[in-house]
């Protein structure tokens, strides 16, 4: 909300600064900025700086873009001869003007020769004088700004605007006076409330209306006045000066007025044509489900009954605490308004205002919770101002319709409470004083028990706890002590998930990948590009009832595609190689319908190059299967899962079947690897080939592992055998070493593969394999023959299982 | 024949001399004691001498060929130093770019996250997570928003269509936290929040860390000791700090905790709205609704709680003034993170 600083003014008793005040309510709760504040390091430099005005500008004889002026700095003093570059300034108008040794950001002026013209002072854009970036020119001044009087204090007295932001609790700051109770809370001050006068007439407005409340739980109170004879006009100047400034537009006093008090005392009102009324009855009821009523800026809207309706006894007129009716509005005709100030109840206002999509100015206080006690001020001051403004006559009285009135009730507050929650003692004295300073009653029932009554507005004051806070806010949050807490010391647990992730991204980004994050939504196109079956549990993803785009409409359910757009995106920006990796989740269906959705923990990577620039360190000798695959064994390493198996594997749709491997752990599949298909790289706009491996955490770390017992080394030396052979083409590395291992030979160490070869020699269909094959005894060194006898085993079985033809 | 041995051994002793490197220092071994060399063939003839004779003949030819070996072996220790020398004297232009894989690089929320959270390990709390997608009660009834309250509105909320939300902040993690284990307790619970704005500071998608203490004992001034603790860690030790209340519904008292603008100084410029602060984090006593909500009694147990913007930090640590740079994954940007 925007204030015009001399509007608040009006009802402080105490002379302040508009930064000071916007300062004091920032730091007791309500954050307040002033908009053309003059920053506190502008201030040295605004000395020796005076009003003067342009009286005549010349060419300069020497420079194209420069003038010669005559700028008088005093009503009765001759002008000063000034030299200028700006091309902003015309002769009459008012500038700051820097006298002959004043300070200024550029450093101190002294009279000086420009291009041959004399030049004894500078006229100055707002930069010069510390106030901001601006260089685009001089500062023109108003025209009331007064000539030759010093700049500072003009500026520091020239009308602001503060911008106040409200805590969404505090509805009671919607308002000029809420802001001028805090203001004076925190000096200490009392505010100095509207005088309120009216003149009545003789007549009662009991014979002209009357206020029938048929739901009360929406409508606690609904107060009416009845003004006469109206002349609808404009509003005065100072009027719609401060309302603009509130940014309220204003269009015609009567309507002025009912948005003058709203932002004043922070009671809604609504003026009705009182002659449009069908019947001189106000009736306030819930609206009936399917019922029309065109509001007031001409929409039709179809209620239903979480709305609350003001009837005129005939049907309605307005929809209650939030719009009014286009067949009751105020015109340039009316000449007799009913003034209603009610009280709405703020769950009943969200409700309606929520179904109808609206939000407006009345609304938004009566969902926060407005004054219950203020309604009948408010129609007197409505009352009184358009009889002050509009020459309006007042019918005497006013109708006050409710139930009971929402008095606030005490708070029971136990003074121990301070120091325990708050850390310090206040005494009660004082404790007492703050409480009055924010208007509140107090009672001392004992000396460790007060009874607090908060004011009418401060509807968010309603436990122990509340006052508590206002203790703490009106002591100063500054002034409040700061303290470590003792505890009992326990030692850290940190869990698996934390460490393995830690683990992971500290390997992966040491190996030459790059972390990544991706927003963690997706949509249809994206999952339609990974070819998935129709029945894939990741189609199902999560919908986004309001997304901020169609394409983030969905909830991930697979890291790969934003990675694939990461790759592209980075392609597109000349990176030639691309190594990257996410830890993030995805999103699967839940289980069961009504719970939790199963999130689970990924860790994704992708490699690819774009081969653009044969750079020196890019000449990668394996391809990038065996990269990728690598990283995949790297993470299992960096865990300690020994009895990992990565297996062939052809079931992922967006990898190519012949390149790709499944990760198992015990009976999970845990992850894989694989080259990604080349048409769905073509739907990423990716023209590489390129490689993923995926993890699923979860699974990873339901197989946690540790190194729990330290194998210690050999003190013989191990002894090897080479052997080569020729297989068929299908059988796989792992086969063999499955094999050798499957002999189960005690002594045997680690079969290392050390070449494969293919080629023209050798038969179609057939690969010559070469293994070194270790064999080593904890006990002794192994001779030639125990070697011999082991290896031969070897070599038999080589020959029996894969018809291995030993070379 | 031992003449010819003789004259053998005169005539290597000029060749080794001449000899200047270590393959010609071969051809001369293999010449005189190869298989077919000189020596070695006259070795194998003395089998042909007469008995009588082939003892001294081999006495003599055995000195010769110990003395070539000599020979051979002082010039080899010669010729080595020689090409040791010359292997030590070699070139190479070093200032080739280094061989091997290039590092990657971290996440830089992913780097402040940790560093936040190692702070907060060092000073005694551990680690809790939660769903990112959560229900109702977890993200907002539990943490004593009233439903219907103009409260709700304070976090633009993504709603799932199944009726979950995408949490708005970290904070459910602290009923889940509170409702598993007993106080006295220590938790920060970092993660991922959504809400539903998009432009220079907001992304629909950031990192917070929630992080509470409760216990018998803990009050205001501990909440203002502990954050300030953590700030002078993580922005060094002569920061400006600012404590201001403020409004959470799931803490009273509500603090607004800021700090001194990095960028003016204080003074006063556009990146701190000329207030020479600026915002960092939001804080406050755990509310006694909340305290119930979890079956702790407010009257035994008290806390603080408080909320960390990472993506804020880390914008304000690397001087960065876009959010999206975060998101958008530009490896030139990002591998200057590590």
């Amino acid at each position: 909300m925007e204030i015009l600083y001399s509007w608040l003014k009006d009802y402080l008793a105490v002379e302040l600064p508009a930064q000071e005040a916007a300062d004091l309510l920032t730091n007791i709760g309500l954050e307040t900025t002033v908009a053309g504040a003059i920053p506190q390091s502008a201030l040295q430099y605004l000395d020796q700086v005076v009003i003067g005005r342009i009286e005549k500008i010349e060419k300069h004889p020497n420079a194209d873009k420069l003038t010669c002026c005559q700028v008088r700095p005093a009503p009765d003093a001759e002008p000063l001869p000034i030299v200028c570059g700006a091309p902003n300034i015309k002769e009459g108008d008012l500038v700051p003007l820097a006298l002959v040794g004043a300070r200024l950001t550029v450093g101190i002026l002294k009279e000086s020769m420009i291009r041959g013209a004399l030049s004894k002072g500078m006229m100055c854009a707002p930069d010069e004088l510390g106030l901001g970036s601006d260089h685009s020119g001089i500062m023109i001044l108003p025209k009331d700004a007064p000539l030759g009087k010093p700049f500072k204090d003009w500026l520091l007295a020239k009308d602001v605007v503060l911008t106040v932001e409200p805590t969404p609790n505090r509805g009671d700051l919607l308002c000029v006076l809420g802001v001028a109770r805090e203001l004076a809370a925190a000096t200490g001050t009392k505010v100095r409330l509207p005088e309120i006068k009216i003149v009545e007439e003789p007549n009662v407005i009991e014979e002209k209306a009357e206020v029938v409340i048929e739901d009360y739980t929406g409508c606690p109170r609904y107060v009416a006045r009845l003004v006469s004879e109206i002349k609808i006009g404009p509003s005065p100047e100072w009027m719609q000066k401060r309302l603009e400034a509130s940014g309220a537009r204003a269009i015609a006093n009567v309507v002025d007025i009912t948005n003058y008090v709203m932002l004043e005392l922070g009671q809604p009102l609504h003026a009705f044509d009182y002659d449009l009324l069908r019947k001189e009855k106000i009736v306030v009821r819930r609206a009936a489900e399917g019922e029309k009523f065109t509001t007031l800026d001409g929409t039709e809207r179809t209620l239903s009954s979480e709305v609350l309706l003001i009837c005129d006894g005939a049907g309605p007129v307005a929809v209650a605490g939030i719009m009014g009716g286009a067949n009751s509005e105020v015109k340039e005709t009316t000449r007799n308004i009913l003034i209603e100030s009610a009280f709405f109840d703020p769950v009943t206002i969200r409700k309606g205002a929520r179904k109808l999509g609206m939000e407006t100015e009345a609304s938004r206080r009566f969902e926060r919770r407005i004054d219950p006690l203020g309604c009948d001020r408010a129609a007197d001051r409505a009352a009184q101002l358009m009889q002050e403004l509009c020459g309006a006559k007042v019918l005497k009285g006013r109708i006050d319709a409710r139930e009971k009135l929402l008095t606030p009730a005490p708070i029971l507050f136990r003074v121990g409470q301070v120091p325990r929650l708050l850390g310090f003692p206040v005494e009660n004295d004082a404790l007492q004083e703050y409480f009055e300073r924010l208007e509140m009653k107090v009672v001392r029932k004992s000396d460790q028990e007060l009874a607090v009554t908060p004011p009418g507005p401060r509807g968010d004051l309603a436990a122990e706890i509340d006052l508590i806070e206002e203790v703490a806010r009106v002591y100063g949050y500054e002034k409040n002590p700061a303290e470590l807490p003792e505890f009992q010391m326990q030692p850290l647990h940190r869990s698996a998930r934390e460490l393995m992730r830690k683990r992971c991204r500290d390997l992966l980004s040491d190996l030459g990948f790059s972390e990544v994050i991706n927003l963690n939504f997706s949509c249809d196109q994206d999952l339609e590009k990974l070819q998935l079956e129709k029945n894939d549990p990741r189609l199902q993803a999560a919908k986004i009832s309001n997304p901020l785009g169609d394409n983030w409409s969905k909830m991930r359910t697979s890291l790969i595609p934003g990675l694939l757009q990461n790759l592209s995106f980075n392609f597109a920006r000349q990176q030639d190689q691309v190594k990257i990796f996410e830890f993030n989740k995805i999103f699967l269906s839940a289980e069961k319908p009504g719970e939790l959705l199963n999130e689970r923990e990924m860790l994704a990577g992708v490699l690819a190059s774009s081969g653009a620039k044969s750079l020196w360190n890019l000449k990668c000798p394996a391809g990038g299967f065996y990269e990728a695959k690598r990283m995949v064994e790297q993470v299992l390493n960096e865990l300690r899962f020994s009895g990992a198996r990565i297996e062939p594997a052809s079931d992922v749709p967006y990898l190519l079947p012949g390149k790709t491997a499944r990760l198992m752990l015990g009976k999970d599949r845990a992850g894989q690897v694989g080259e990604v298909d080349p048409r769905v790289l073509k739907a990423f706009e990716v023209d590489f080939p390129a490689f993923v491996f995926e993890f699923d955490l979860e699974l990873l770390l339901k197989y946690e592992r540790k190194l729990n017992k330290a194998v210690l080394p050999s003190r013989f030396p191990a002894s090897y055998r080479d052997i080569s052979f020729l297989v068929d083409e299908a059988i796989s590395h792992s086969e063999v070493v499955a094999l050798v291992r499957g002999l189960r030979l005690e002594l045997l160490a680690e079969t290392a593969l050390f070449d494969i070869y293919r080629g023209e020699k050798l038969p179609a269909g057939k690969k010559s394999m070469a293994y070194r094959i270790w064999y080593r005894s904890a006990e002794r060194t192994l001779t030639d023959d125990e070697v011999n006898a082991l290896h031969a085993k070897v070599t038999t079985k080589l020959k029996e299982k894969f018809g291995a033809e030993i070379r | 024949m031992i003449n010819g041995a003789i004259n053998d051994l005169a005539k290597a002793r000029q060749e080794l001399a001449s000899a200047q490197s270590l393959e010609q220092l071969e051809q001369i071994r293999v010449s005189y004691l190869g298989r077919k060399g000189l020596l070695t063939e006259k070795l194998s003839s003395i089998k042909d001498l007469p008995p009588e004779d082939r003892r001294a003949a081999g006495q003599e030819l055995n000195r010769i060929k110990r003395e070539l070996e000599g020979l051979l072996e002082s010039r080899q220790a010669e010729l080595g130093k020689d090409a040791e020398e010359k292997d030590r004297q070699q070139k190479i232009d070093v200032t080739l770019p280094g061989f091997g894989t290039e590092r990657g690089s971290r996440h830089p929320v992913s780097i402040i996250l940790e560093e936040i959270v190692d702070i907060f390990e060092g000073m005694g709390f551990s680690v809790e997570e939660g769903p990112d997608a959560e229900t109702d009660y977890y993200n907002f009834t539990a943490l004593n928003f009233p439903k219907d309250h103009p409260a709700r509105d304070m976090q633009a909320t993504f709603y799932l269509e199944s009726g979950l939300v995408l949490r708005t902040h970290t904070s459910p993690v602290q009923i889940r936290a509170m409702t598993k284990l007993k106080p006295p307790l220590r938790v920060i619970c970092p993660g991922r929040v959504y809400r539903c704005d998009a432009d220079v500071s907001h992304s629909p998608m950031f990192h917070q860390v929630e992080g509470f203490q409760v216990d018998r004992h803990i009050n205001f001034a501990h909440l203002k000791g502990v954050l300030m603790q953590f700030l002078k860690e993580f922005f060094g030790g002569d920061i400006k700090i600012r404590f201001r209340p403020s409004f959470f519904p799931f803490t009273e008292p509500s603090a607004e905790v800021d700090i001194g603008c990095l960028l003016c100084g204080g003074k006063g410029c556009s990146a701190c709205k000329q207030s020479g602060w600026m915002e960092i984090l939001g804080s406050g006593m755990i509310h006694p609704n909340v305290l119930k909500n979890v079956g702790y009694d407010p009257e035994q147990w008290s806390g603080f709680a408080f909320g960390i913007g990472v993506d804020r930090l880390a914008m304000l640590r690397y001087k960065i003034d876009h959010i999206r740079l975060f998101y958008e994954n530009d490896l030139r940007f990002l591998k200057q993170f590590y």
